[in-house]
């Protein structure tokens, strides 16, 4: 690491276009770091974006949905009261990841485009990830591994606030080399290992994420990010469900976390209604109901040798977050 | 690279690669090894200090990413041969045994009680939750910290 280099770009644009293929984006460095330290990835130069003009900012209102800035810290986000109250589920995830500590450098951009926590892959040993030709997890210890679109890697992604973000139908949007901007919705920005094996994002060579944004359709709508973990700190997501109420059609938009090489969105179309009438919500009714959804939802899961009980986890943790809205 | 960053209260101007951590240049080139290199990957907490006041990895972050701030190691909370509060709660009660996580545990503390005089038991656990102690001192840091907060409290009167 001696010839690493140091850029503080000034602009998003300036940054994009340093971004050949040995350099590599630094934001709050809390997974870039720990990668560089472990030699998984070897930039020739790290391009700061830590002090680009408004880059970390946050803007919140009921009309306009949420505007946050690639290297808006995650502790600013999950206290922001305007996203506290208008994207709970946002919040309550950002709030969610790693430690204090960590959370008071690492960045939603960074948050996002984070490599897997897969072990093998964090230890050095040979496999899909690291340019190898097989997955060491599939045929050991694989409890972490995913239940849905695994395959030939079957890593989990890692992040909390991409859970919430999908369900909340965000967008991000990012900047070219040549200083185009592109959007795309946070569904289509990641992409499965039989898509693309080399990393989780569709973010080109030369591209970087300058800001994510939430529709307004979703502000203040009755919304929730619960998350499953084996220690209540710094540990990252088995199984996390976001769920997010459309304010016109009473259908909910459901995400989950842990189970998949995504973030994981579930088909809407597939799922019944609710049981909603003119007269109010019938308990039982809804238990029912969260009971059928939490079953079709994880309809096309596949347990490889032990991390069947994430099937389970996911199910019951859709249920039980379902029933919170079984009285109003 | 050009550094200059605030160390405990003074200036200072360094010359660093990306490589370097705040944690290596505070050990290496401070001499100030107050904040501990245990797991060196961000999970243990033994490194925290306080940069703008508020806690982070100094293992993790890079050195140049401190340009312009401040930052805060267990060395710099209070004047030479004095103990700041949190540390003399500490002692009093018995809040460490091999000592190794301490002057980060310290820190968090520091930083919590900063933030919130008279925290709960969840604000406690949620800003504590980033230091490991191997040797299980958690519930005597715990009462180190909630005594400090009911003192703070008698003594603003409330």
């Amino acid at each position: 690491m001696d010839s690493l280099g140091f850029h503080r770009a000034s602009s998003f644009e300036e940054a994009a276009g340093l971004l050949h293929s040995g350099a590599a984006v630094l934001a709050g460095g809390t997974d870039l770091v720990p990668l560089l330290k472990d030699g998984l990835v070897k930039p020739s130069l790290l391009v700061f974006i830590g002090d680009i003009p408004g880059a970390a900012s946050i803007s919140v209102t009921r009309r306009g949905g949420a505007r946050i800035g690639a290297a808006a810290k995650l502790t600013d986000i999950a206290n922001n009261p305007g996203v506290r109250r208008l994207f709970p589920a946002l919040a309550e995830a950002c709030r969610s990841v790693g430690t204090l500590q960590i959370r008071n450098v690492a960045t939603l951009g960074g948050n996002l485009c984070q490599r897997p926590r897969c072990w093998y892959y964090r230890s050095g040993i040979a496999c899909f990830k690291s340019g190898g030709e097989s997955c060491p997890a599939r045929d050991g210890l694989d409890e972490a591994l995913a239940i849905l679109g695994g395959g030939p890697c079957w890593a989990v992604h890692p992040s909390d606030p991409a859970v919430a973000l999908l369900a909340l139908d965000a967008k991000i949007t990012i900047r070219r080399a040549d200083g185009s901007v592109r959007e795309t919705s946070l569904a289509d920005f990641y992409c499965l290992p039989s898509d693309r094996l080399d990393r989780e994002t569709r973010l080109d060579a030369g591209e970087i994420v300058e800001r994510i944004t939430v529709p307004a359709r979703y502000a203040g709508s009755p919304q929730r990010y619960a998350k499953v973990t084996q220690r209540a700190a710094w540990d990252f997501a088995l199984v996390s469900a976001a769920v997010v109420w459309e304010k016109r059609r009473f259908r909910p938009r459901i995400a989950l976390g842990g189970v998949a090489p995504r973030p994981w969105l579930l088909d809407t179309a597939r799922l019944s209604d609710p049981p909603v009438s003119r007269r109010g919500r019938d308990p039982t009714a809804w238990e029912l109901w969260a009971i059928r959804t939490a079953e079709q939802a994880l309809r096309g899961s596949r347990a490889l040798s032990s991390n069947g009980y994430k099937i389970e986890l996911a199910k019951n943790l859709i249920r039980r977050t379902l029933l919170e809205w079984r009285r109003v | 690279m050009k550094l200059s960053l605030k160390i405990n209260g003074t200036a200072r101007e360094f010359s660093v690669g990306a490589e370097t951590t705040l944690l290596d240049l505070l050990r290496e080139h401070c001499a100030l090894t107050g904040a501990k290199r245990a797991c060196d990957r961000g999970e243990c907490g033994a490194c925290t200090v306080l940069l703008d006041q508020k806690p982070v990895y100094a293992c993790i972050l890079p050195a140049l990413y401190c340009e312009g701030r401040s930052v805060i190691t267990i060395e710099g909370i209070a004047p030479p041969g004095k103990l700041h509060p949190v540390q003399r709660a500490f002692i009093e009660s018995d809040a460490l045994q091999c000592g190794y996580c301490t002057p980060g545990q310290i820190l968090s503390a520091v930083a919590l009680l900063q933030r919130h005089r008279r925290p709960s038991l969840e604000q406690i656990s949620e800003a504590m939750s980033g230091n490991l102690c191997r040797c299980g001192a958690y519930p005597k840091i715990l009462r180190a910290i909630r005594r400090l907060g009911s003192r703070q409290r008698r003594r603003r009167g409330a």
